[in-house]
C-alpha cells in the first residue's frame, strides 16, 4: 500500500530525514518509534502533505501513485489520514461542519452518494458516544477550549468517521491520562481491518500496550536503524533509546518508567 | 458656499421644500431651513477634518445627484422585493423605496399600540411636534438629512410589549441616480422587547446616494436588538448616522454588517444615560475591490454601572479599504463602568488596508476599561488541519475567513432564521464564498 525509498527531507535547510526506507501492507500495524528530534513527525507531516519540508530525495508510492505529488486534501480524500499531534483550534467553525464536509469530500471522491442530514447525524452521534464523548461537543468550535484529551478523542473520531486507508497517528498518547488512552486506543482498534494500514508515531511503549503493533521501527537521526515484531518496544522500554543510538541522553529517565 | 454640492442641494431643497411632509407649517419650515443653511456654512466633510481623515466625499462633491421626482417613480414588485429580502418569511415587513414608505409592498400583524409606518404621516399629522430627530451633535450631513428627508420609518413599541418575530425594515434603491435620506425615529417604551432588522439595499449598480439618520430612544428596561444589513449597490455612496440614548438597565445590541457600496459609513453614537444601561456592538465589514468602508462609534458612558461591548471585524480583500475608529467616553460620574473594545481584522490581499484607532477618553477613576486592535492574515495551520480533512484549499480559506466574520453573528444564535439568512448573506459576499454553499449544514 505504501512503499517509502530513500526519502530525503530538510527544513529550512536542515536535514531532518536522511533515507527513508518502509513498506507497509495493507492490514498492518506499525510503529514508528525514536527518541525526540529524530525525525518521526517530520515523517508523518510529509506522508499527510504539509508544507515547509523539501523534499530533497528519494519517492513516496501510495496505492501505486505519487504520494509526494497530490496536494492534501487529495491524499486525505484518497484514504490518508493524519491525527495530529497538536490538534489545531478552528474558532468558529463547528465539529459538525467539518465532519459532515470532510466525510462528504471524501464520499464524493470515491464517488459515493453524500450523506443526507439526518443519515449523517444518527452516524456521528453512534461515534460519539462510541468515543465517550458529549454531544454537544459537535456544535462546538472545532478543538476550541478543547483539554489535551478531548482534543485527541476528537482526532480519533474524525479517523471512525473518515474510515481511512492509511491512518498516521502523531504522538496521540501524549498528553493522555489513562482512560483517556483507553477510549483512543479502542477507537483506533475499531478501525483494524485487512484492508487499513496504520503508521503509530509515539515515544513511548505504553500505547503499544494497548494497540500492538505488526512491525516496530526505530528512527534515529533522520534514518530506521531497527526494525523488529513488537517486543522490540518492550526493549526499548526496558534500556531505552540509548542502547541503539549510543547516546547518553537517550537512557531512560524517571518520566519513561511506569 | 462656492462647492459645487452645496449649491445643488440648496438648488433642490427650493425645489422639493413645499412637497415634504408637513410643509407649510412655520415651525417645521423653520427646522428644515436651519438645518440646511447649517449645512450651506459647513458644506460636506472633507479629509482635512479628523473624523473624516480617512473617507474621501469628495466623488460626492463632483457628483450630487438629485432627489426622484415624482414622475420617475417606479414601484417594484412584490415579488422583486420578497426575491432579495433577507428575510422574505418576515411576519412584519416594512419597505421604503428610494426612500419613501410603500404601504403596498409592506404588511404587518403588529400588537395593538404599536406603531410601525411612515414618519412623513406622523410628520404630517402633527407638524407642530417638529421632526423627532433633535440631535445635540452638529455635522452638516445629519443637517442635510434632516433638512430633505422626505419619509423614513416611525416605531413605536409600547411600555411591556415584547414582540417576538423580527421586524424587517428594507430601505430598496429601485431607480439609479438619485440621493435619498431616509430619516427614521425608533422608540421602545419602559420594557419594551424588539428585534429590528434593516437592510439597505439596490436593485441596481449604478449610481446612488444615501444619507441615513435614525434615532432611537429605549426607556428603561428596554431591549431592542438592531440589526443593519448593508447590502447596497456597487457604486452606491452610503452614510448613516445613528444616535441611540439607553436608559437605565436597558439594553442595545446593534450588528453592523457593511457588505456593498463604493463608499460606507457607520456613525454610531450610544449614550449610556443610566445605571445598568448596556450596548453590545458587533459589526463586520467586507471591502473588496475598490470599495470603501468606515466604522465609527462612540460609546458613551454618561451614568454609573453601566456596561458595554464592541467587537467589530473587517475582512479586506483586493484594494478594499476600511476604517474603525471606536470611541469610549467615560464621564466623570460614570464610576463602575465596565467597557470592552475590540477590532480584528484579516488581510487578505496586499493592496488592501484599515486604518484601526481605538479612543479611550476616561474622566472616572473606578472604571474597567480595554481595548485592542489585531491585523492579520489568514492562520496556515488552520488551513493545513481543513486540508488534510479533505477539504480543498480554496474552500478553507473560505470557510476560515468566513468563520472569522461569523463570530460578529453569534448574539443571533438563539433567533434560528434570522440568524442563518444573515450566515447566508456574509458568506455570499465573501471571497469564495459561494463554495461554503456545498457546506452548509
Amino acid at each position: 500500500m505504501l512503499h517509502i525509498k530513500d526519502l530525503t527531507a530538510e527544513v529550512d535547510g536542515k536535514p531532518i530525514l536522511k533515507g527513508i526506507n518502509l513498506t507497509v501492507n495493507a492490514g498492518e500495524i506499525h510503529a514508528v518509534m525514536g527518541p525526540n528530534g529524530s525525525g518521526k513527525s517530520t515523517l508523518a507531516s510529509i506522508l499527510a502533505g504539509r508544507d515547509g519540508y523539501e523534499i530533497t530525495g528519494g519517492s513516496v508510492m501510495y496505492q501505486g501513485k505519487d504520494l509526494l505529488d497530490m496536494p492534501a486534501e487529495d491524499r486525505a480524500r484518497d484514504g490518508v489520514f493524519l491525527a495530529f499531534q497538536y490538534p489545531v483550534e478552528i474558532p468558529g467553525v463547528s465539529n459538525i461542519y467539518l465532519l459532515k464536509a470532510a466525510v462528504n469530500a471524501r464520499r464524493r471522491h470515491r464517488g459515493m452518494q453524500e450523506l443526507d442530514a439526518m443519515d449523517f447525524l444518527s452516524l456521528v452521534k453512534e461515534k460519539v458516544r462510541f468515543m465517550e464523548m458529549d454531544e454537544k461537543m459537535l456544535y462546538r468550535a472545532v478543538n476550541e477550549g478543547f483539554s489535551g484529551g478531548e482534543k485527541k478523542r476528537n482526532e480519533i473520531l474524525q479517523m471512525i468517521m473518515l474510515e481511512p486507508t492509511l491512518a498516521l497517528l502523531d504522538e496521540t498518547d501524549s498528553g493522555l491520562d489513562i482512560d483517556a488512552l483507553k477510549v483512543v486506543s479502542k477507537g483506533v482498534n475499531s478501525l483494524r481491518s485487512p484492508e487499513r494500514a496504520m503508521i503509530l508515531v509515539t515515544h513511548y511503549q505504553r500505547l503499544l500496550d494497548y494497540i500492538t503493533p505488526d512491525y516496530v521501527h526505530v528512527l534515529s537521526a533522520g534514518r530506521i536503524i531497527k526494525s523488529g515484531g513488537p517486543e522490540l518496544a518492550l526493549e526499548l522500554e526496558r534500556q531505552g533509546y540509548a542502547w541503539l543510538t549510543g547516546d547518553q541522553k537517550d537512557a531512560p529517565s524517571k518520566g519513561v518508567a511506569q | 458656499m462656492s462647492d459645487v454640492a452645496s449649491q445643488f442641494y440648496a438648488d433642490e431643497f427650493e425645489r422639493v421644500e413645499s412637497l415634504l411632509p408637513g410643509a407649510g407649517n412655520i415651525q417645521l419650515d423653520d427646522q428644515r431651513k436651519k438645518a440646511l443653511e447649517y449645512f450651506l456654512a459647513q458644506g460636506l466633510p472633507t479629509t482635512r477634518q479628523e473624523n473624516w481623515k480617512y473617507t474621501s466625499l469628495a466623488a460626492l462633491e463632483k457628483k450630487p445627484l438629485p432627489l426622484k421626482r415624482e414622475q420617475d417613480h417606479v414601484e417594484p414588485s412584490l415579488a422583486e422585493i420578497l426575491e432579495v429580502a433577507v428575510l422574505p418569511q418576515a411576519e412584519h415587513r416594512l419597505v421604503f423605496v428610494d426612500g419613501r414608505f410603500a404601504p403596498a409592498l409592506s404588511k404587518h400583524a403588529l400588537a395593538v399600540g404599536v406603531r410601525a409606518g411612515a414618519l412623513s404621516s406622523r410628520v404630517a399629522d402633527r407638524p407642530d411636534e417638529g421632526l423627532p430627530l433633535s440631535s445635540p451633535n452638529h455635522c452638516a450631513l445629519v443637517s442635510l438629512g434632516l433638512a430633505l428627508s422626505e419619509d423614513g420609518l416611525d416605531l413605536t413599541i409600547p411600555a411591556g410589549v415584547s414582540i417576538h418575530s423580527p421586524i424587517l425594515v428594507m430601505f430598496v434603491s429601485a431607480s439609479a441616480g438619485h440621493s435619498v435620506f431616509p430619516a427614521s425615529a425608533i422608540h421602545l417604551a419602559e420594557g419594551a422587547r424588539v428585534t429590528l432588522v434593516e437592510q439597505h439595499i439596490a436593485l441596481h449598480n449604478e449610481s446612488a446616494f444615501a444619507q441615513i439618520l435614525t434615532r432611537v430612544t429605549l426607556d428603561q428596561d428596554a431591549d431592542l436588538t438592531h440589526v443593519k444589513l448593508q447590502v447596497e449597490g456597487e457604486r452606491t455612496i452610503h452614510l448613516a448616522d445613528t444616535e441611540v440614548d439607553v436608559a437605565a438597565r436597558a439594553q442595545y445590541h446593534s450588528v453592523v454588517l457593511a457588505l456593498g457600496a463604493s463608499i460606507g459609513r457607520e456613525d454610531l453614537r450610544i449614550n449610556l444615560n443610566a445605571s445598568g444601561a448596556h450596548a453590545d456592538l458587533d459589526g463586520a465589514y467586507l471591502p473588496r475591490k475598490r470599495m470603501h468602508l468606515d466604522h465609527h462609534t462612540t460609546v458613551r458612558h454618561v451614568s454609573p454601572n453601566c456596561t458595554s461591548r464592541q467587537s467589530y471585524r473587517g475582512i479586506l480583500d483586493e484594494a478594499g479599504r476600511g476604517v474603525f475608529n471606536g470611541r469610549v467616553v467615560v464621564e466623570k460620574d460614570a464610576q463602575h463602568t465596565d467597557a470592552q473594545q475590540s477590532n480584528a481584522n484579516l488581510l487578505l490581499s496586499e493592496n488592501a488596508e484599515i486604518d484601526t484607532k481605538p479612543q479611550l477618553e476616561i474622566f472616572a477613576d473606578d472604571v474597567k476599561c480595554s481595548h485592542g486592535a489585531t491585523v492579520g492574515q489568514l492562520d496556515p495551520a488552520e488551513l493545513f488541519y481543513l486540508r488534510s480533512r479533505g477539504i480543498d484549499e480554496a474552500a478553507a480559506r473560505a470557510l476560515v475567513t468566513f468563520a472569522f466574520a461569523a463570530r460578529v453573528l453569534s448574539s443571533l444564535e438563539s433567533q434560528e432564521a434570522l440568524y442563518s439568512s444573515l450566515r447566508k448573506a456574509l458568506f455570499t459576499h465573501l471571497p469564495g464564498g459561494s463554495v461554503l454553499e456545498d457546506l452548509s449544514l
